[in-house]
């Protein structure tokens, strides 16, 4: 769903160039794996493979650096400048990227030595972290709102927050009108605001203002002033949705149905509306939160056994659509 | 020669590999010819969205052009599912082929494969190239359209611009500027606040700038790719001037861009020229 | 793929018919195509009409709020558009 946030308010070209952060530190965590398996001992190598990416290792960590407690992060990052500083030394002339790039690989190296038994999920959320405060980007589910941030001052009195929930409620049919005057403003004051913080947006190479968009985009429900706002919504629709927030499988079901609907010339948003009433914002409501639990828990097994059901479902679903419209131009071509 | 026995013994293996070389290939004849008959109808699909493609973006009235949307995504799952199809039949009948008679200790056909799995990759490059070049094809030709929809946003501004009068005292109002999105326009005569509304057509200036503006500097663009660095990060002189030059090309398109969008948009100069600021900060990071 | 009892129409054709049947998302709520028009909003109280001097959030004569929010400096609209007591 980012990705296809980022598209619509940068454009194409700027989709491909975005770092996504989860798959940078995904890469920064293999790079470090196929360096650091050389150096250390295998009866480890062998620990952490067998840790079966619990969640709990025993250690106590921060909340929101993610370091271990044992030390402080003022002694961890002198730690980092002082193997940056001396691996320097040896390079030539390195540039502010090759710095940077040393500084993550020394970090994430550093963390699981003085980390010993760090669970894989726990060193999933260091390295994201890390890498990403690195090069200057905010992490989905951990951006803080920091209310000195110019980016996050209120436009014409709208906050954020209204502007999230407004957009949430109107990809779920509410007019702008209604959403106007829940705001306590007129129309004119609304598509300003509404137009100057998509360019907020397009400002902000944090990332900080789209993450936190995002948030608050899936916390609408909960807005004092536009919770209550709702389009009209059948009763097996609503019962889907309240099966799409509740049923994981559910979920990844559809979006694989709506996947597969876009390869057969179908619109996804209005399939789904169609055949089971869940309006667009709502399921990108339900996608924030299960993409906010999956950043907060980085569960790798399940992560995958998720992706593999909804390409399975996407398989089933492009066969249901191949046959409606009569099969694939393909199929008769026979090896 | 070479005594009975051990003769029966090269026989039957000299038969086991004769067979084995029969079977293929007779799979390698079939798999070109399969190969073939998937790019002729790959090739289908590509003409006929070539030809079909900017009309159905012209007749489109949706605004964003949702038709037209669906319409390629639909002809590129055609694609996807011909590319598909070509994997999972190489999965089957060359690798897993391959796979079964390389656990025979002696001479295990890898050539074979690799000939065969060469012809899936140019297969792959060849396709993608013609998709690229299709898509870019009608892509120009419906970017086209992008000037008629600026100049007919003009043509409405120019016909409404005088045509409005206060609703207090009845005094000829003027629409100053392109307004694309609803404001307050104040009386002249009588001071009062009037609410503007410029309706459907040009309220789509604001989602019709950027991709007007890349249209114009298409030029600059494709020349800044020309120059997209790739070399060896460790010559480090060669990268350095490399990257120096890709980032000179870079920052030449996007100030073109940005001054189009500027020129198209007016009023939102302001936020363009911080939105400059951070592509060009994306770039050099 | 061929088959034999529908007309001919060839694949593409069909997709392009498949692209055009379908409804966008959202289209209950699309309104038909607005033209360009002027309104202005008296007060609802007491009926007085909203002057620029007295800015735009409220009623210079009986105090009502057309617009609960500070406004900030934006595009068109700026602070000096607030009204002042």
């Amino acid at each position: 769903m980012f990705k296809k946030l980022l598209k619509d308010l940068l454009g194409n070209d700027e989709e491909k160039k975005e770092p996504q952060p989860s798959a940078n530190a995904a890469n920064n965590a293999t790079a470090h794996n196929q360096h650091e398996a050389e150096e250390e001992e295998e009866e480890e190598e062998e620990e952490y493979e067998d840790n079966g990416y619990g969640d709990d290792d025993g250690n106590a960590y921060d909340p929101q650096t993610h370091h271990g407690l044992h030390y402080t992060q003022a002694q961890f990052d002198a730690e980092v400048d002082r193997r940056v500083n001396e691996w320097k030394a040896d390079e030539e002339d390195p540039d502010d990227a090759d710095i940077r790039n040393a500084k993550i690989n020394f970090g994430n190296s550093l963390y699981r030595e003085w980390n010993r038994n760090v669970s894989e999920s726990q060193y999933m959320k260091f390295n994201q972290q890390y890498g990403s405060t690195a090069l200057g980007y905010a992490v989905f589910g951990s951006t803080k709102h920091d209310a000195a941030n110019p980016l996050l001052e209120p436009i014409h009195g709208i906050t954020l927050q209204d502007y999230a929930a407004a957009s949430s409620k109107m990809a779920s049919g509410v007019g702008a009108n209604q959403i106007a005057k829940a705001l306590g403003v007129e129309q004119p004051v609304w598509e300003e605001a509404s137009t100057l913080w998509i360019s907020r947006m397009q400002q902000d190479n944090t990332f900080t203002v789209t993450n936190l968009f995002g948030t608050y985009f899936g916390e609408s429900a909960q807005h004092p002033k536009l919770g209550g706002l709702a389009a009209a919504q059948s009763e097996s629709g609503k019962a889907n949705l309240e099966k799409l927030a509740t049923d994981r499988y559910f979920y990844e079901e559809l979006c694989g149905a709506r996947q597969a609907a876009y390869e057969y010339g179908l619109d996804g948003a209005q399939w789904i509306m169609e055949n089971y009433g869940i309006a667009l914002g709502d399921f990108q409501n339900v996608a924030v939160k299960y993409m906010t639990e999956r950043n907060a828990e980085w569960n790798s097994n399940e992560i995958m056994h998720f992706q593999n059901y909804q390409e399975q479902k996407q398989k089933e679903y492009a066969a249901k659509f191949a046959a409606e419209q009569g099969g694939n131009v393909a199929d008769d071509v026979e090896f | 020669m070479f005594n009975l026995f051990s003769g029966n013994k090269n026989k039957q293996q000299s038969e086991e590999l004769s067979s084995m070389q029969q079977e293929l290939a007779a799979i390698e004849q079939r798999w070109y010819t399969f190969l073939s008959k998937l790019e002729e109808k790959y090739d289908e699909v590509l003409t006929a969205f070539e030809a079909e493609a900017p009309s159905i973006y012209e007749q489109d009235e949706d605004y964003a052009k949702r038709t037209y949307h669906r319409f390629k995504s639909g002809m590129d799952g055609q694609l996807t599912a011909i590319r598909k199809k070509m994997q999972d039949t190489a999965e089957v009948q060359i690798r897993n082929t391959y796979r079964k008679y390389d656990t025979a200790s002696y001479n295990s056909p890898y050539e074979w494969r690799n000939r065969c799995l060469d012809a899936e990759h140019q297969w792959e490059e060849r396709t993608n190239a013609k998709r690229d070049a299709a898509f870019a094809k009608v892509e120009q030709a419906v970017s086209e359209d992008l000037e008629v929809q600026y100049a007919n946003i003009l043509a409405t501004y120019e016909q409404i611009k005088n045509k409005f009068t206060c609703t207090q005292c009845g005094c000829k109002l003027t629409i100053d500027r392109l307004y694309f999105i609803s404001t307050y326009i104040t009386c002249p005569a009588c001071n009062t606040q009037n609410t503007f509304e410029p309706g459907t057509q040009i309220r789509t200036l604001e989602w019709l700038a950027r991709p007007l503006a890349e249209h114009r500097t298409k030029h600059l663009y494709e020349q800044y790719q020309q120059h997209v660095y790739n070399g060896r990060h460790d010559d480090r002189v060669a990268y350095r001037q490399g990257k120096e030059a890709e980032s000179m090309y870079y920052e030449k398109y996007l100030r073109a861009m940005f001054d189009e969008m500027n020129n198209i948009i007016p009023d939102k100069r302001e936020q363009n020229e911080l939105f400059y600021q951070r592509m060009l900060a994306d770039h050099k990071r | 793929m061929e088959n034999e009892e529908t007309p001919k129409l060839s694949f593409a054709e069909r997709m392009k018919q498949k692209a055009m049947q379908q409804k966008n998302y959202g289209h209950e709520l699309e309104k038909p195509e607005q033209a360009a028009g002027v309104a202005a909003r008296d007060c609802p109280n007491c009926g007085a009409p909203r002057a620029q001097q007295d800015g735009l959030t409220k009623c210079a004569y009986c105090g009502f709020e057309f617009i609960q929010t500070t406004l900030s400096d934006g595009m068109y609209i700026r602070k000096e558009d607030n009204s002042r007591q």
